[in-house]
């Protein structure tokens, strides 16, 4: 698993057939060596017992020349087992007088005989790797061999009796065996090799037979995942790859007609995306010539108003003038005096009219110009000061330590600071007025709080819209177009900063005007 | 304790005779300590074709006993004073053992009856009965009848055959032979002398007898180069032991069991009867089997009349 784990890649059709190389491979070494090794332990055995019996036949042959001390007698034994192919030496030994005879190639250290012998039977003495030394003792016996079972011993008086005559010792030479192994694993790597080419042949060509319906499928799925286009795939092969073909076949069916259905939907979709979106062009384009008619509107009015205005206010004060002189007509002065505070006021109303609608229409220009931060928060000091004192209120500033110069617009940032803090002056009474300067990370803050009457929560969202204060009541008191905080804001929206409020009824209010600096800053 | 099987003969010409058969019968049961001639056969219970010689041999003996027969035969050793009370229980007054399990019990039984002992090849040493050495008178005869040409035989023998040479000396005398005996004392000394009488003697008118000597007629040794030398020269070989002449050597004596049977039976009879104990007789068999390849190869030729009187042939159709 962890071999085919390595080939992931590779395809099933080659998968199985590395699988089964292997496996081949694996059972024809196994079979092989098994096989050797089989039948060289069978070789062996079959040749050590051949030769034990060969040991047992020279013993029993021995007798005569060990009877007769006679090495001519010995000669004639030992002649006939060396004929044997394996046997390559040999030697009769007697038990009184020692070494016989001894033929062929055969050693042995005069210790070693007293460490084989006596034996019983004929045994492997010595195993030296090339050859056995086979040792066989060799007995007289009385015995018949023809009639040596129990009822042919009921006929005789003699017991049967073994003397010890002496021992032969046979050199077998393992030649033939290691000759046979050597022949045995050539013909078996031969047979397997050949064996082995014929089974790959034969599963290559089943495997790839087997495999090429499921080929096929993997080559359509490809192909349709590739081109994106629908494919059926052809119903061939086993039962499983015929039920993945249907299936794949099924789905694609199925997304096709989703798709067909999906186009439809989508073409249907773009047409009535484009009916509203040409009905939302109109409606925005139509608000905006509204919106521009009504701001050229309020300016055209405005300043048409503005001039008349601007002239009777210039007529009452020379009235005004020429009537101080006379101390008759000071009743006359005083009610001039009041249409000349109405007048201004009426004036100031349609300037605050003139600048917002200028704004809306988008004729509003900033003159960005280089300014020092003290100079700005002085002038608006003094302006705000006497306000301040009007209604017994303390104003307070909270500047950076350092001046620093912005380059704003610094007229409508006056005009705003000066909107927020007369406002603050204005609802507020015997209390405290602060003005506090700080910056923070990139941008400039202006937080403008005060100890008077506060805002209700549910209308401060709206102290920003035009024309708007918070009741009438207050617009009585306190006066005022409703437009102050309505061009503050705008005036802070063109210049990429923002003015947020909050407040707390009766306690007071506090609003933060922002603007975004550069960060290279200049002292 | 062995199982002891007792059969009970009772002689063929009395079975018609019911009634008296069955007074008989109860009288041999119920009286049997009184009966004057009960006969006692022990002998080893052996499969065939070991059983069919001593069935041969009771029968010889059943020919010259008319009484009481009782067989014992003996499966597995069984303690001698047992057997011995079994037999005093039956009134048993005499006994033949055979082969080497029946022999075994000699010592005990003879100090009780009269015992004598067959087919086995005994000599005399004390004990009595027939042995199944053959007479060599009867070999010699075998031998001038098979082998006309033959005056001189030669033979090798140790000290336990010793008494036989003498009475083949008297034999070979009686029947125009010349025997020459050399007694040795081992193996080697035997060769020695086969080899010497090979190399020397006449293979016309020599010939070479093996007695029943597990020495001078070894298997092993003896027997392989007497068959090779006497082959390449031409020698007569005989022996005294059955099995030899299916080996090649020209002929030997098989025994004749019914007759050693009743001689068995007759030799108890007379030692009952208060004769001198008989000693060992040789058995009288003239049974001969030859061997006609190794006649042949020797240019002996047989006619068919004397061919029909061999006892035996060898080699054996089916062999």
């Amino acid at each position: 698993m962890i071999f085919l784990g390595r080939h992931k890649h590779k395809s099933i059709w080659q998968q199985l057939l590395l699988f089964l190389i292997v496996s081949i491979c694996l059972l024809s070494i196994t079979s092989s060596v098994t096989a050797v090794w089989v039948s060289y332990n069978q070789s062996r055995q079959i040749l050590q017992q051949n030769s034990l019996r060969i040991a047992d036949n020279l013993a029993h042959l021995s007798v005569l020349s060990l009877i007769t001390a006679s090495r001519e007698n010995a000669q004639e034994a030992l002649s006939q087992v060396l004929g044997f192919n394996d046997v390559t030496g040999v030697a009769i030994f007697s038990d009184k007088d020692g070494l016989l005879l001894k033929q062929g190639n055969i050693n042995w250290m005069d210790s070693e005989l007293d460490l084989w012998f006596p034996i019983a039977t004929a045994t492997t003495v010595k195993d030296t790797g090339q050859a056995w030394l086979i040792a066989a003792p060799v007995y007289l016996t009385n015995s018949d061999t023809l009639t040596t079972d129990n009822g042919a011993q009921e006929f005789s008086l003699d017991n049967n009796t073994e003397s010890l005559l002496g021992y032969v010792i046979i050199n077998v030479s393992k030649g033939s065996l290691v000759k046979l192994i050597n022949n045995l694993i050539a013909y078996n790597l031969i047979v397997t090799l050949i064996v082995s080419i014929l089974l790959i042949w034969l599963l290559n060509r089943g495997l790839r037979h087997l495999t090429r319906p499921l080929s096929k499928l993997s080559e359509t799925m490809n192909k349709a995942q590739t081109s994106g286009d629908h494919l059926v795939a052809e119903i061939a092969g086993p039962r499983e790859v015929r039920q993945m073909a249907n299936s794949f076949n099924a789905m694609m069916n199925s997304l096709e007609r989703q798709e067909d259905k999906l186009i439809e939907l989508n073409s249907g979709l773009e047409s009535e995306v484009e009916v509203r979106t040409r009905e939302l062009v109109a409606a925005r384009d139509t608000a905006l010539v509204a919106m521009r008619t009504q701001s050229e509107f309020l300016a055209n009015i405005s300043h048409e108003l503005r001039t008349p205005l601007q002239a009777v206010t210039s007529y009452i004060e020379l009235v005004i003038e020429e009537l101080e002189i006379h101390p008759d007509f000071d009743a006359q002065v005083e009610d001039l005096n009041s249409a000349l505070h109405s007048s201004q006021r009426l004036l100031n109303l349609i300037n605050a009219i003139l600048d917002l609608a200028k704004c809306e229409a988008g004729k509003m220009d900033l003159i960005v110009k280089q300014c020092s931060l003290t100079d700005l928060i002085k002038e608006t000091e003094n302006t705000i000061r006497p306000l301040a004192a009007k209604n017994n209120n303390r104003f307070i500033t909270d500047l950076p330590p350092d001046d620093i110069y912005l380059n704003v617009d610094k007229e409508k940032v006056q005009q705003i600071l000066l909107n927020l803090l007369s406002n603050a002056c204005k609802f507020t009474e015997a209390g405290e007025i602060v003005l506090r300067c700080y910056f923070n990370e990139s941008k400039i803050y202006w937080e403008v709080s005060d100890t008077g009457i506060g805002i209700p929560k549910e209308q401060i969202s709206q102290v920003f819209n035009k024309f708007k204060q918070i009741d009438g009541s207050v617009k009585r008191k306190y006066g005022g177009t409703g437009l102050g905080l309505a061009i503050a804001k705008h005036y802070a929206e063109m210049m990429g900063g923002s003015i947020e409020a909050s407040s707390e009824l009766n306690k007071g209010s506090t609003f933060t005007f922002w603007l975004t600096i550069p960060k290279k800053r200049e002292y | 304790m062995a199982r002891i099987k007792r059969i009970y003969y009772r002689p063929k010409q009395r079975r018609l005779r019911w009634p008296l058969h069955c007074a008989v019968l109860c009288l041999t049961l119920f009286s049997g300590a009184l009966s004057a001639d009960t006969l006692a056969v022990v002998y080893p219970d052996l499969p065939p074709p070991y059983k069919q010689v001593f069935d041969q041999i009771i029968q010889g003996i059943e020919t010259e006993h008319n009484d009481t027969l009782i067989k014992y035969p003996i499966d597995k050793p069984i303690p001698p004073d047992n057997l011995l009370q079994t037999m005093n229980d039956a009134g048993v007054n005499r006994v033949i053992t055979l082969g080497r399990r029946g022999y075994a019990y000699n010592n005990t039984l003879k100090k009780t009856y009269f015992v004598v002992t067959g087919a086995l090849p005994i000599k005399p040493n004390g004990v009595s009965g027939v042995s199944l050495i053959a007479a060599p008178a009867n070999l010699f005869e075998q031998l001038r009848t098979l082998s006309p040409k033959t005056r001189q035989v030669f033979v090798v023998y140790t000290s336990k055959s010793e008494w036989l040479i003498e009475k083949a000396k008297q034999a070979a005398a009686d029947k125009q032979l010349t025997l020459i005996a050399k007694k040795v004392t081992d193996l080697g000394e035997a060769v020695e002398h086969y080899q010497d009488i090979l190399q020397s003697a006449n293979s016309v008118t020599d010939a070479i007898w093996l007695p029943l000597d597990n020495i001078t007629a070894n298997e092993n040794v003896i027997l392989p180069l007497l068959l090779r030398e006497s082959w390449d020269k031409n020698f007569v070989v005989f022996s005294s032991k059955p099995g030899h002449v299916r080996r090649g050597f020209l002929f030997t004596l098989f025994p004749d069991n019914f007759q050693d049977g009743a001689r068995l039976a007759q030799m108890v009879a007379s030692m009952k009867a208060g004769e001198k104990e008989p000693g060992v007789e040789l058995s009288l068999t003239r049974r001969v089997g030859v061997n006609l390849r190794t006649a042949s190869h020797l240019g002996l030729e047989y006619s068919v009349k004397m061919k029909s009187s061999f006892y035996q042939t060898f080699p054996q159709s089916g062999f």
